[in-house]
């Protein structure tokens, strides 16, 4: 994301200005705007105009909104953020109070303003823009039958593809049934892998399961590159890491974050840090419960008492449409840091 | 006359199960081909050479004056004297039927079909106006003067049912009831004769078809009896499903490899061929092994990846064999299999620092023990493997089995319930057979028999044919929880699938109708195969491969269930269990995510609230809504899962109502559902 411009003033009061060029940044967009924040952008507006014939033509006309944000959904698969609510700025096409739905748009500039600028926000942006130290890996969790290939940025994991194949077990007397569907999971696997991984973008491909689906998985796909002559994959070979897990879920992915080899890899993505910071917290937990509380109550209690040493908070508490409910929290994180 | 189309604008043969109910007699088979053409309806039902595409000879006739010759093609008849001849024919039986009663309208009949000119068609349709209008089918009505009410299976049913009986196979449950044509085929002419009503004729049409559907209209040889032919046969057809489990490399599928040669399963040829091929690839321990493991990558690797399943008798029980994975990567699957298991083996390895890996730290022995436990299993034979390689030695022994049955009785196993026997898969050491003095003297010194010290103590297969046979919920609504499924198997045809499993309770036999949960997809068993032999009727405790038609494969996935139509098991994504929570890496909070284990299904699992904690042998509550559950406790939780999950209150179902917990590779918690929230 880029920062094009900025200007809050002592009040706290302002507005930011910035562009949106990777899908992820339309994540942090989505952290950003609450509900009554004002947005500026460029959309497409279907106007109905009515000749002097009578009859009704709708066009599509390109124009400069400015609405009074109202609702927000954001479709994380489809990097697809379509902000609901009132037009405040008096247009030729649309008046005054009438509602419209913006599709934020890759690449192109919006201004967003604040009747109050919170350091969260704040911080927000700043690692958006953040330019240095994008890791995008690719990770394919698998076991027999089942496997998911997800794209790990920064700050997101977003699911590509889930292959489930069924895979007959292998029978008394005929395991041809078995060997077919494993080949018939490969295959599909192998194409997913094609299709959703951009092998000029990503830097690791992490290949996790249990027992040895990954490492015949992977002597599949290099046999197959190799007859196919598919020269990206047998370009790309080192990029790929095999990794043990205990499952194929999403879930496993945890784990890999955990392996050394993959840590060193990623040591400075968000996710990495995170992991590391749940994790000590469950030691904590596991060992002096006395010194380890979640949930809201208790850790408010303890802020009052000055008693907090590290805090997690999750990004799912300051997306809280309730206005209130985000100025608890962000009072929560202002007294700790202090 | 309204033409009858369907959609692609082809004339319906819509007539022709209505119009033949009354021309059709099994007598009438008999015959000359010249009647029958005369008549001009039946070839279409006893012959299905004659059937040709375009609609039948009759409703053709009917409706657009052509007749049928004897070799059923269709032939041009005048228009105008059909007409009036049915006309004509009409009013007859109108009159014939004015309150005259069966005998005039039989001999009406009767004369008409016996008259054997070919031309006279009209002769046939007479009994088959007499239809449309209302006035009964010839001589299937016995009431005087009622509609045919369609309650008694066509002729053309019993026909075909005749031919599936003698074809042995169930023909396909669509057979079309009787509902069919209804008043639509009555000629515009015909229509306006108000003869009865047409609104009796609608309800007779209806109510017969709701009736031919229920009595289905091919049934089988006999709707068996399942529960009574079952206490009848009992003794025969009662397996236990052993399951045999224990830490990776403990000796598994060897033991049981051997005790399967040892029995005579695997003839000798097999097993030299085995043991060639093994040495080739320098696994020359493992020719034993490879009866059980059968894929190129576990014989490669010397690692068993899945279950086995095989099946064997002792002398007064009748075994199914799971040979299970010990490798940790693969608990999922052995959980799959211990889920269908009733009894069980462990094997462990008694070699220097064998027992202690799998049993001291990550090792499975423990894992695996309490897993088969949580699964049910009460009974256990602790086969004390790879005792050769240590001499035989007592002290070896005792120190194993002292240490076992300390921890054995502290998981809740009875201690009568658990046996201990030193064995050596390999060398095939007191498996089917007791010791003899000469043959191994160093056991034989120590291992006596209990009741008489002279005597050697009894092997394996003796140990496993004492288990007791537990009871079988029979007449409990059927389930079948499926393990695996495929196309193909014996008797398979384009929609039928066939699904291997275990059944929970119940019973099933063939020709029963059966639906799939989640989905709802119906389908008819064909076949049941029982331990790899065909059976008429299986009931709870079989594995089985079970033959089901008109169920569609994409529709199936392992952790669906196969029900009874009557009582289909709930499907839910959010319920509540009770758990006990083992040794977590990290404590069980609200919103922990894990791996839940239902039979064979792994579903991703969140613990969505920790409702309260509390004591496992009194019952009283020790805290509501604790922040967390410590390892050791007991708690009663909400779980969430991502898929519906077809589960069973545990006080319903006991194989149904288990769940366990695992998270990074490894046994969190298991549990019992308590209670099931609606989707």
């Amino acid at each position: 994301m880029k920062l094009l411009k900025q200007f809050i003033e002592k009040s706290r009061a302002g507005y930011v200005r910035l562009i949106p060029e990777q899908p992820e940044d339309m994540w942090h967009i989505y952290n950003l705007i609450q509900k009554e924040d004002q947005l500026e952008a460029s959309t497409v507006r279907g106007v109905k105009s009515e000749t002097s014939t009578g009859s009704v033509s709708t066009d599509r006309v390109r124009l400069k909104l400015t609405i009074s944000i109202e609702d927000v959904f954001f479709d994380v698969q489809a990097g697809a953020l379509r902000i609901n609510g009132r037009n405040i700025v008096e247009n030729k096409f649309v008046g005054f109070g009438q509602y419209h739905t913006l599709d934020l748009e890759m690449n192109q500039p919006f201004t967003l303003s604040k009747p109050e600028w919170d350091l969260i926000s704040l911080q927000r942006i700043k690692d958006a823009c953040d330019i240095t130290r994008q890791a995008d890996v690719a990770a394919v969790t698998m076991q027999e039958g089942l496997a998911v290939i997800c794209l790990l940025t920064q700050f997101m994991t977003v699911v590509r593809q889930k292959i489930e194949v069924p895979i007959p077990r292998k029978r008394r007397g005929s395991t041809t049934n078995y060997e077919k569907g494993v080949q018939r999971f490969y295959e599909q696997i192998y194409r997913g892998i094609k299709q959703h991984i951009d092998f000029s973008v990503v830097k690791v491909v992490i290949l996790g399961s249990p027992g040895f689906v990954r490492d015949q998985f992977f002597e599949y796909m290099m046999a197959q590159a190799t007859k196919a002559e598919d020269k990206t994959t047998l370009e790309n070979k080192a990029k790929f890491v095999l990794v043990h897990t205990s499952s194929g879920h999403k879930g496993a992915l945890e784990e890999v974050m955990r392996d050394p080899q993959i840590k060193a890899r990623l040591a400075d993505t968000k996710a990495a840090q995170e992991v590391k910071a749940i994790d000590s917290f469950y030691q904590m937990l596991n060992n002096n419960p006395d010194r380890a509380f979640y949930g809201f109550a208790d850790v408010r209690k303890a802020a009052d008492n000055g008693a907090i040493g590290t805090l997690l908070v999750t990004d799912e508490l300051f997306r809280a449409a309730d206005i209130q409910t985000r100025k608890k929290y962000i009072q929560l994180v202002e007294d700790s840091q202090a | 006359m309204p033409v009858l189309k369907n959609f692609a604008g082809r004339q319906l043969p819509a007539l022709k199960s209505v119009a033949l109910g009354s021309c059709v007699d099994r007598t009438e088979a008999k015959q000359p081909e010249r009647r029958r053409a005369a008549l001009g309806a039946e070839s279409l039902v006893l012959s299905s050479t004659t059937l040709y595409a375009g609609p039948s000879p009759l409703a053709s006739f009917i409706l657009s004056g052509l007749g049928s010759d004897s070799k059923g093609h269709v032939r041009e008849v005048s228009r105008g004297t059909v007409v009036a001849a049915l006309e004509r024919d009409i009013r007859g039986v109108l009159e014939a039927n004015k309150g005259e009663g069966d005998a005039k309208m039989k001999s009406t009949v009767l004369l008409a079909k016996n008259s054997s000119k070919p031309t006279n068609c009209i002769a046939g349709d007479v009994s088959f106006l007499s239809l449309l209008v209302g006035k009964g089918g010839g001589k299937e009505s016995k009431k005087a003067g009622k509609p045919f009410a369609f309650d008694t299976p066509s002729p053309d049913d019993k026909v075909l049912a005749a031919q599936s009986r003698a074809v042995g196979s169930v023909a396909a449950a669509a057979v079309p009831s009787p509902k069919p044509s209804k008043p639509k085929p009555k000629a515009k002419g015909v229509a306006r004769l108000k003869v009865g009503g047409d609104d009796n004729d609608d309800q007779a049409v209806s109510s017969g078809a709701e009736s031919a559907e229920i009595t289905p209209a091919v049934t089988p040889k006999r709707r068996i009896d399942v529960v009574a032919e079952y206490s009848v046969h009992q003794k025969n057809r009662e397996t236990l499903n052993l399951v045999v489990v224990g830490h990776v490399d403990a000796g598994k599928s060897t033991l049981m490899g051997h005790v399967l040669y040892a029995l005579g399963q695997v003839n000798e040829r097999t097993m030299k061929k085995f043991e060639r091929d093994a040495e080739k690839i320098g696994k020359g321990s493992f020719a034993f092994a490879w009866v059980l493991d059968e894929t190129d990558e576990e014989r490669s690797r010397g690692v068993t990846m899945d279950i086995a399943t095989s099946a064997f008798s002792t002398q007064h029980r009748k075994f199914t064999l799971l040979d299970a994975p010990g490798h940790r990567d693969f608990v999922p699957n052995m959980i799959s299999g211990a889920s269908r298991a009733d009894v069980a083996i462990l094997v462990v390895d008694a070699s220097t620092g064998g027992f202690e890996s799998g049993f001291d730290g990550n090792g499975q022995t423990r894992e695996h023990a309490i897993l088969i436990r949580s699964l049910g299993v009460r009974q256990l034979v602790v086969a004390v493997n790879k005792l050769d390689v240590v001499e035989w030695s007592e002290t070896r022994y005792l120190e194993i089995t002292n240490r076992l049955v300390d921890f054995l009785t502290g998981c809740g196993y009875v201690k009568e319930d658990v046996r201990f026997a030193p064995v050596s898969g390999l060398k095939g050491v007191n498996l089917a057979h007791r010791i003899t003095a000469d043959g191994t003297p160093e056991l034989a010194s120590w291992y006596h028999d209990k009741d008489s010290a002279s005597e050697p103590g009894p092997c394996l297969v003796e140990l496993i044919d004492t288990f007791a046979m537990p009871e079988r919920p029979v007449s409990k609504p059927f389930r079948l929880a499926v393990t695996d499924f495929f196309k193909g198997g014996t008797f398979s045809s384009a929609n039928s699938v066939s699904v291997t499993g275990r059944i929970s309770q119940g019973n099933v036999q063939i020709g029963e109708h059966v639906v799939m949960v989640p989905g709802g997809e119906r389908g008819v068993v064909k076949a049941i195969d029982v331990d790899f032999v065909t059976e008429e009727w299986a009931v709870a405790g079989d594995s089985v491969v079970l033959m089901i038609q008109g169920l569609d494969i994409q529709h199936i996935s392992v952790g669906s269930v196969v029900c009874t139509p009557e009582r289909p098991i709930q499907c839910t994504t959010r319920f509540e269990a009770q758990l006990v929570v083992f040794d977590p890496p990290v404590p069980i909070t609200n919103g922990f995510p894990g791996l839940l284990h239902m039979q064979s299904l792994n579903v991703p699992a969140v613990v969505s609230r920790i409702i309260e904690t509390f004591d496992q042998r009194s019952g009283e509550v020790l805290k509501r809504r604790p922040r967390h559950i410590r390892k050791g406790a007991t708690a009663r939780v909400e779980i969430v899962a991502e898929t519906p999950v077809c589960l069973e209150l545990f006080k319903d179902s006991k194989e149904l109502g288990r769940i366990m917990l695992r998270k990074n590779g490894e046994t969190i918690a298991a549990g019992i559902v308590t209670a099931i929230y609606g989707g």
